[in-house]
């Protein structure tokens, strides 16, 4: 799978990055901030988006807000957030497939991924 | 002179005298009235004696009697009033010619005539004052009734209006300058009591804000290094990263169980201190009791299988509860990782619902073979970090919240939480479910 990993923290990323690559063996484009995540989102060439919540300049919750604003259909977009329970996260559930709570497991967060998705495509369908 | 006590004593002291006043006037003039009506008939009295004693005399029948009789009258006729009416008499007694009682009737008739328009006079008085005491006692009450419905009633229904917005939350800060009387001055003490509250009620959402302001920070703050920590730790562990000596890979172990025990901690932490701030709002729903319990079991067989001890259930199915069903799952988790924590491997945990023990109540219960715990700590367990003492061989290390976050939680369903247990017997824990239905009626039990 083609990820795009948008987070800020590059202790983070890196360790999601070697996750992805090591164990899922997919292909991983990290940004670190909303713009870039947001235009790299509109491309199109990504499989799955995995947005931080918190980060400088735009938050996740924006880059999601902007990308509806457009109207673009982008890749299913999971949420990682510090924070699972406060309001954003549930003010965009429909808008993203799920969300990954931090810290996650690295070795678990493929297997997680696919679960999303899996049951993303069920309710789809269901 | 604003005030009503003062205005109202003034009202009334004008009212009661002229009430009095007028009520007196009507009495002197009803006494005078009467006095000259038995002067009338007094005086026909008179003139019926004096010729009933002309009469008697004629007769020649005097006796002892009559000699008293004329005594009387002697003494009667001296207070009589003008003095030619006493002097007629007088002549009529001492000898009762019939000249003498002409001279008599003549001069009674006199004085009638004299009495009848004075009469007439008192009784018109008397008339006209007993009517303007009547009028002033209607009119002033109905004044002072109106008074104090005008004065009185409208400005305390005001208040009590204002203070209904005040509890509705619909509080305006428009009012009227209250009067310069009493309850003016209890509108504005209201008026300030408000005010003081609402300033209050302003600080503490600021201080509510910038705890959940504090605690969104220190969920993110704290998770964020944890996360490259396990992450590293994990990576590392496991080998992908590149084969690593045994003694590494044991240390690597121990740092991962501890980083795993403090994120349980602050992810315990942060719930607790989210749920007793209220951010947590209940999204209650009906759930089956079925779903409810399979869901949780499902989430802890892992655990059990480590730990070899078998879940249960009994009398579960066949209830609907209205519950936040997350929130109550995180409940049944925490008990029944409790139970399994401390059951002997081999044995079983017991989930029941009971719903007749208490009436209106539904019973989700927890029952475990384990040590059981000291009635001494049988409190204290639901409290922050407390541990009941002489914890023997734990499997997994706790932070003393679990029950904490589950009696809240309870708490906040508007249910209560407690164990029953005798040390070495096991342990019940137990939790109560204010609404709840049977499924198969679809009956509505028991609703809060
Ligand atoms: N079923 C049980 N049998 C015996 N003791 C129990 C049982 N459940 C709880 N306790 C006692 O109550 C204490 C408090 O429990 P609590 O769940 O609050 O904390 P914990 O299990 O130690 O930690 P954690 O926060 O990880 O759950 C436990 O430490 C234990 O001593
Ligand atoms: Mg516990």
């Amino acid at each position: 799978m083609n990820i795009l990993l948008c987070e800020d923290d590059p202790n983070i990323a890196t360790i999601a990055r070697l996750a992805l690559e090591h164990v899922g063996h997919h292909q991983v484009t990290w940004v670190a901030d909303g713009n870039a995540a947001k235009s790299n989102a509109m491309t199109g060439q990504f499989d799955v988006i995995l947005l931080d919540e918190m980060m400088p300049h735009k938050s996740g919750a924006d880059v999601c807000n902007e990308i509806r604003q457009l109207g673009q259909p982008t890749a299913p977009i999971i949420f990682l957030s510090a924070n699972p329970q406060t309001a954003r996260v549930e003010e965009f559930r429909p808008m993203t497939v799920g969300y990954i709570a931090k810290p996650f497991d690295p070795l678990q967060l493929c297997s997680q991924i696919e679960n999303i998705l899996s049951s993303a495509v069920n309710n789809k369908a269901g | 002179m604003k005030s009503i006590r003062a205005r109202l004593l003034v009202i009334s002291a004008i009212c009661l005298s002229i009430v009095v006043a007028s009520g007196f006037l009507t009495f002197a003039s009803f006494e005078q009235f009467s006095q000259l009506n038995s002067d009338l008939a007094q005086s026909y009295d008179l003139v019926d004696a004096m010729i009933a004693y002309k009469y008697k005399s004629l007769s020649g029948n005097t006796s002892q009697k009559t000699d008293k009789w004329i005594q009387n009258w002697r003494v009667r006729a001296k207070k009589l009033q003008p003095e030619f009416r006493a002097d007629a008499v007088k002549a009529v007694l001492k000898n009762p010619s019939t000249k003498n009682l002409r001279f008599l009737s003549r001069s009674e008739n006199e004085y009638r005539s004299y009495l009848h328009p004075l009469i007439d006079y008192f009784s018109r008085r008397a008339k006209f004052f007993g009517s303007l005491t009547v009028a002033s006692t209607l009119f002033f009450s109905f004044g002072l009734l109106f008074y104090v419905l005008l004065y009185l009633f409208a400005p305390l229904r005001d208040l009590s209006k204002r203070m209904e917005e005040f509890v509705h939350n619909r509080y305006s800060y428009e009012f009227a300058v209250p009067e310069p009387n009493e309850i003016g001055e209890l509108q504005s003490a209201f008026d300030r009591m408000a005010q003081q509250v609402l300033g209050q009620i302003e600080e503490l959402k600021s201080l509510d804000k910038a705890k959940s302001d504090f605690l969104s920070i220190a969920s993110h703050e704290l998770r964020t290094p944890l996360t490259s920590i396990k992450g590293s730790l994990a990576l590392l562990n496991s080998g992908i990263m590149g084969k690593i000596t045994e003694s590494a890979q044991n240390l690597m172990t121990i740092a991962l169980d501890e980083t795993d025990r403090l994120i349980r901690l602050i992810n315990e932490l942060l719930d607790l201190a989210k749920i007793e701030a209220r951010q947590f709002p209940l999204h209650p729903a009906w759930i089956s009791s079925h779903d409810l319990i399979s869901n949780t079991f499902q989430r802890l067989s892992g655990f059990c299988q480590t730990a070899q001890v078998r879940l249960e259930h009994a009398d579960t199915d066949g209830y609907e509860l209205y519950v936040d069903s997350d929130r109550i799952q995180q409940v049944l988790t925490n008990l029944l990782s409790n139970a399994v924590k401390y059951s002997p491997k081999g044995q079983a945990v017991t989930v029941k619902i009971v719903c007749d023990a208490e009436p209106g109540e539904l019973t989700v219960e927890v029952h475990d073979k384990g040590r059981g715990i000291a009635p001494e700590d049988q409190a204290l367990i639901f409290e922050k970090f407390r541990q009941a003492s002489s914890p023997q061989n734990p499997l997994v290390k706790g932070t003393g919240l679990g029950l904490a976050i589950a009696k809240t939680l309870v708490e906040q369903h508007g249910g209560t939480i407690g164990v029953r247990s005798r040390p070495g017997d096991g342990s019940t824990f137990y939790f109560t479910v204010p609404k709840w239905r049977r499924t198969a009626n679809a009956q509505l039990r028991a609703v809060v």
